[in-house]
């Protein structure tokens, strides 16, 4: 999930909360001081109708009828000494509009001079109170939804603007290349964490990238500096070798002695290979037709491995034209075909399909290999001869389709694919 | 034949000057960039060997002062520097040839004679042994003056047997030599048999007097009957 997704949700379920509680607290205290007022009324009502029956008595003679707004009963000394005040609300059915109107009730007591205890009934309609209240609920409902919905978007916009440097700094790093110049940073922000975050990474980054450039110059200079003895000492066996003075089992020594060398010399020459592409050394680039670099080195490569009596089939559905460096393109195809021809087993079908965005070498083969090691440093499958293969040769491939503008991807359908793609 | 070896390394100067005296060259050393300026501003040379990374200088800016100098010799660069832009660099100066180290002594003896065939004989590049005679341009062969036809590896094989005679060639030098870098990973070398096999033969029907020795399991050797 999202970070900005999760804070919003999160504050926003805070805030629709809140906001629950503070309209229904809003409304109850609305309802209770319009009920008050309501039953305010009704009191001062009380007061004026006692007060005018006990000035003129008669009045209480039409006792036990309704009046408008009141009715008074008799009621004894015992029943008015135990009575208690009361509101209720109640409906009351009106003749003249024939139809039950709500309202509110307010039973009391009261005892004339003469001593006689009556029960007073005041009635107010609560029509208009009830019409209140509906108002402020909507209103209310209004209110909530309104506040709410800017609340969301308002709270949206603030999120992604204080999220947005860290959003920044996250696409930046997804497009930092190791080895590769890193883009410029230009994430200003107030906000100290973001700051610091960012010096963080950039300081990282060069780190990482003085490292690799270090590593780099390792190899490339760790190799240079090898080359000379390596010469030195190959072509000492030589002058050995035809010094004509060494009989059949130092000759044999001494051709084991040479060909180990001559191995250590052909690592040494892809390490040195590996470190050029990576220091991008070559970087003229012309027209390169590789389906015609394949047919062309295919035939040598066969020839050089006819013991093993490999098929080769070439389907072009049309030329895998590609800008590249042409010595470059030549080490490519090479160490692909290589690749398959040296993985093959005697007497099976190499087969190579050239399509204008794609070209796929496979070979027959038993078991997928892992797609994640195949391309690394060193790596051999398990059944690899390790006498034959350097170790180095995908990876140098991998390095150059890279730098070139190709992917080289690997996968298996019960037969080994290469394929660059455009 | 003079020759000159310009190079920093005492292994590698050495290695190069018994390598050529053999070749009945007559060779010079020079160890860093002053002594080799020095050498060829005063003598000529057939042939000069020259590594860049020299100290006191690089061999690329000896390259300009010969140029300065007016001086023609045939250079071959040998640098432990396989970079492309000396490569480019180098021949740009003036510059021959380009061969990074390490390499074979075979492969660099090749390139000495070809150069000093192509600047010494006025059109005559042909390399002859006995009764065969190679023209590398053309890529024919003749033995007894009768056109002796060939594939192209087994040219290229006989054409650096005949550039190397009397020495003995290592198998993966010789692979290395007509395959190129294709064979950097092969261990079983059937093809170059097949191919020395069917060398010999062709050779030897044609009634050539040179013959290829095999060399207990180290390589192969032309030698003369």
């Amino acid at each position: 999930m999202k970070l900005i997704r999760y804070t919003y949700i999160r504050l926003f379920s805070l805030m629709f909360m809140l906001f629950i509680l503070w309209g229904a607290l809003f409304y109850i205290s609305m309802m209770d001081e319009v009920m008050d007022e309501t039953d305010d009324r009704l009191l001062n009502n009380k007061g004026l109708v006692v007060h005018r029956m006990l000035q003129q008595p008669e009045r209480l003679l039409t006792a036990d009828t309704l009046s408008d707004n009141y009715r008074i009963s008799r009621i004894s000394e015992q029943e008015g000494l135990n009575h208690r005040d009361s509101f209720y609300d109640t409906k009351i059915y009106i003749q003249i509009e024939n139809e039950y109107e709500p309202m509110r009730v307010y039973k009391s007591s009261f005892k004339d001079n003469s001593g006689q205890f009556y029960e007073i009934e005041l009635y107010l309609s609560t029509i208009e109170r009830d019409n209140v209240i509906e108002d402020i609920l909507f209103y209310l409902i209004i209110l909530f939804v309104v506040m709410l919905g800017i609340t969301l978007v308002g709270m949206r916009l603030v999120l992604k603007r204080t999220f947005r440097p860290l959003y920044k700094l996250l696409d930046w790093l997804n497009s930092v290349i190791p080895g590769r110049e890193a883009p410029e940073l230009n994430n200003e922000t107030e906000i100290a964490e973001f700051k610091k975050l960012n010096d963080a990474a950039v300081n990282m980054q060069k780190r990482s990238r003085k490292a690799y450039e270090e590593q780099k110059d390792f190899i490339g200079n760790a190799s240079h500096e090898l080359q000379t003895p390596l010469a030195i000492s190959l072509n000492k066996l030589d002058m050995l070798a035809n010094s004509g003075e060494l009989n059949e089992e130092q000759m044999n020594l001494l051709s084991q002695t040479f060909e180990t060398l001559q191995r250590a010399t052909r690592l040494n020459k892809s390490l040195l290979l590996l470190s050029q592409i990576q220091n991008e050394q070559f970087v003229q680039v012309s027209e390169q037709n590789l389906t015609q670099t394949i047919q062309r080195v295919l035939n040598d490569m066969l020839e050089v491995y006819s013991d093993k009596n490999i098929m080769a089939k070439i389907e072009t559905e049309s030329d895998f034209i590609h800008q590249m460096n042409d010595s470059l393109a030549v080490v490519l195809i090479n160490n692909l075909l290589k690749n398959a021809i040296v993985h093959s087993s005697s007497n099976s079908l190499i087969t190579i399909t050239s399509h204008e965005k794609s070209l796929t070498i496979s070979n027959e083969g038993q078991t997928a290999l892992d797609n994640e090691k195949i391309f690394t440093r060193f790596y051999r499958a398990g059944n690899s001869k390790t006498k034959e293969s350097t170790g180095l040769g995908l990876t140098i491939a991998k390095e150059i389709a890279q730098l070139s503008g190709l992917s080289l991807e690997y996968f298996y359908d019960g037969k080994h694919n290469f394929r660059l793609k455009k | 034949m003079k020759i000159l070896i310009i190079e920093d390394e005492k292994g590698m100067r050495e290695t190069l000057e018994t390598f050529f005296v053999q070749q009945k060259f007559v060779v010079e050393t020079a160890h860093d960039f002053d002594s080799g300026l020095s050498k060829l501003s005063v003598y000529d040379y057939d042939c000069v060997l020259l590594d860049i990374t020299l100290p006191g200088g690089s061999g690329l800016d000896l390259l300009t002062e010969m140029k300065r100098l007016n001086k023609r010799e045939s250079v071959i660069i040998i640098s432990a520097r396989d970079a492309i832009d000396d490569k480019v660099l180098g021949l740009e100066l003036g510059a021959d040839d380009y061969l990074p180290k390490p390499f074979h002594l075979a492969e660099l003896n090749a390139r000495v004679k070809s150069l000093i065939r192509r600047n010494q004989s006025g059109g005559d590049m042909s390399v002859s042994i006995e009764n065969v005679k190679l023209l590398p341009d053309k890529r024919t062969v003749f033995v007894n003056d009768e056109e002796l036809p060939l594939n192209r590896k087994e040219f290229d094989l006989l054409y650096y047997f005949m550039v190397n005679p009397d020495r003995l060639l290592n198998k993966t030098t010789l692979t290395e030599a007509v395959w190129g870098d294709n064979i950097d990973q092969a261990d079983d070398l059937e093809f170059l048999y097949s191919q020395v096999k069917n060398l010999r033969r062709k050779l030897k029907t044609a009634g050539a007097t040179i013959e290829i020795k095999a060399v207990y399991g180290f390589g192969y050797k032309l030698i003369s009957e």
